[in-house]
């Protein structure tokens, strides 16, 4: 198990009422989004996923700065240390 | 009490008040701005003495305060009837939304003055903007308007003039190695780290309503109707969301009968991500992670609008269509040999897509068709002068010259 920070966006953490930096132990990120829907509620892996399981195309996840639709997507392995943002995607304009 | 109403989250409907709230904190999805529709009086005959800027349609824009509103005088540009170019591709009533004559040369000085205004709003004190090198000019240039600090987050590759043109103003210009997406995802990262106001992400919600002033002004210029057919350049979609919503805003307060046009989606091939999706017939954005395309104010290879923009097409009964380098060069200059409009490659791009759509029988002869122009080629020379001829170097006798012109 590899430990890893996660980075919210703040509306999101608000809404939650957690901090917007959390630890958390997981493998991958499929791993990762399950341990925070158990520790904050379904409701938040229902935001992060869509209802086929894949990442839902209204947020980004980024590893290390890398966006994970180009590594491997949920299969994405973590190793201890790595910082994982979540961002809405929103871009350009 | 404001003109403003609430904001709405565009999936799940969600409301919110009007706060600094730059997606659905319950399903992540992006937010509108709605107003008090019934309470807005514009009537035809209202308009003709406002302001020729965009803050003409003031009861229309998210902005409360009309003491915080930056004025650049930007928007309002000319609607000009395409005689030459519409005789050369066929059409007898082609319109071009001029944008290129805006302050700072782009459309970008609509969402970027409604993104600054409000930043004032809210009490800021710096500014942003994630850009491919038009905002960057524009966002600069409102927070110097405004006497705000100001971070512009690029790629590596912007054309050098847009670089420059944005040092001018004085912000503080950082630029990200790599892409367009990766600058992005930095200035995410730094609005929620230092509280910086950055125009298209965190103040997003209320930046792309600027951009509806394109269609408010198109709907006016044509006297109060909307043209059959729109082609745009997109990006990641939300100036054509933003010109839709717009138009529907324009039917719901009575000054439209409808606003039902048809869009056409125009990208640079090596960077069209919408388009495939709509040849796909997917609802499923296929990111490009290394965009390459002449066009590069559109290299986002993840549109954050792209989902809307395929709904938006699909539902008026429009068109995708991607465009070579070669194409796009072809457009920019018969747009400037016929109309005497220098446009950056972006509207190359648009011309290059009407020109696809007359040869595949998409468009009529005597349909309204309104191409966006929304960059000024003075932005992109660099990447153009390969393109051009060299000029005729004579020695100074008239003989020389007389061999040169047509008698």
């Amino acid at each position: 198990m590899a430990e890893v920070t996660v980075t919210l966006p703040t509306p999101l953490a608000a809404s939650l009422g957690v901090n917007k930096e959390i630890k958390i132990q997981a493998l991958n990120l499929r791993e990762l989004i399950k341990s925070l829907g158990e520790r904050y509620g379904a409701k938040l892996t229902q935001k992060l996923l869509d209802q086929q399981g894949r990442l839902n195309p209204i947020i980004n996840i980024y590893v290390n700065g890398k966006n994970i639709r180009y590594t491997g997507e949920l299969e994405t392995t973590l190793k201890e240390g790595d910082k994982v943002s979540i961002l809405p995607a929103v871009a350009g304009g | 009490m404001g003109k403003t109403s609430h904001l709405e989250c565009r999936e799940c409907n969600k409301h919110y008040p009007l706060e600094r709230l730059y997606f659905c904190p319950e399903c992540l999805g992006p937010l509108d701005v709605k107003y008090k529709y019934d309470e807005i009086k514009w009537t035809k005959s209202s308009l003709e003495d406002a302001a020729r800027n965009l803050w003409r349609y003031f009861d229309l824009l998210p902005i409360e305060d009309k003491s915080k509103v930056v004025n650049i005088e930007a928007g309002f540009t000319p609607l000009i009837k395409a005689t030459r170019l519409g005789k050369v591709l066929g059409l007898k009533n082609l319109y071009i939304k001029n944008d290129t004559v805006n302050p700072t040369f782009s459309f970008k000085d609509r969402p970027a003055g409604v993104g600054i205004s409000k930043a004032l709003e809210f009490g800021l004190k710096a500014v942003g903007c994630a850009s491919t090198g038009n905002l960057a000019a524009a966002t600069a240039a409102y927070a110097a308007k405004s006497g705000l600090r100001c971070y512009i987050f690029v790629p590596k590759g912007v054309e050098p003039e847009k670089i420059g043109h944005a040092l001018i103003y004085s912000p503080t210009v950082i630029e990200v190695n790599g892409s367009y997406d990766t600058a992005n995802r930095i200035a995410a990262q730094a609005a929620e780290a230092y509280d910086i106001g950055v125009v298209n992400i965190n103040l997003r919600t209320y930046y792309v309503e600027g951009s509806k002033t394109l269609g408010f002004e198109i709907a006016e210029q044509l006297n109060w109707q909307t043209p059959d057919h729109i082609v745009t350049p997109v990006g990641s979609g939300a100036m054509l969301h933003a010109i839709s919503k717009g138009l529907g805003e324009l039917e719901r307060i009575g000054l439209l009968n409808s606003s039902k046009v048809k869009f056409t989606a125009a990208q640079g091939k090596g960077c069209a991500p919408i388009v495939d999706a709509f040849r796909k017939g997917s609802d499923f954005i296929e990111p490009v992670e290394h965009p390459n395309t002449l066009a590069k104010s559109l290299a986002i290879g993840e549109p954050g609008d792209g989902l809307y923009v395929l709904r938006k097409l699909r539902e008026s009964g429009g068109y995708a269509e991607d465009v070579s380098d070669s194409e796009i060069v072809d457009g920019i200059k018969i747009l400037a040999k016929t109309e005497g409009i220098f446009s950056e490659p972006a509207g190359g791009v648009v011309i290059g897509a009407l020109k696809r759509l007359i040869d595949e029988g998409k468009v009529d002869s005597d349909e309204t068709v309104v191409c966006l122009i929304t960059g000024s080629g003075l932005k992109a020379t660099e990447s153009l002068t390969p393109y051009l001829p060299q000029p005729l170097s004579v020695e100074p006798e008239l003989e020389t010259v007389a061999q040169l012109v047509v008698r």
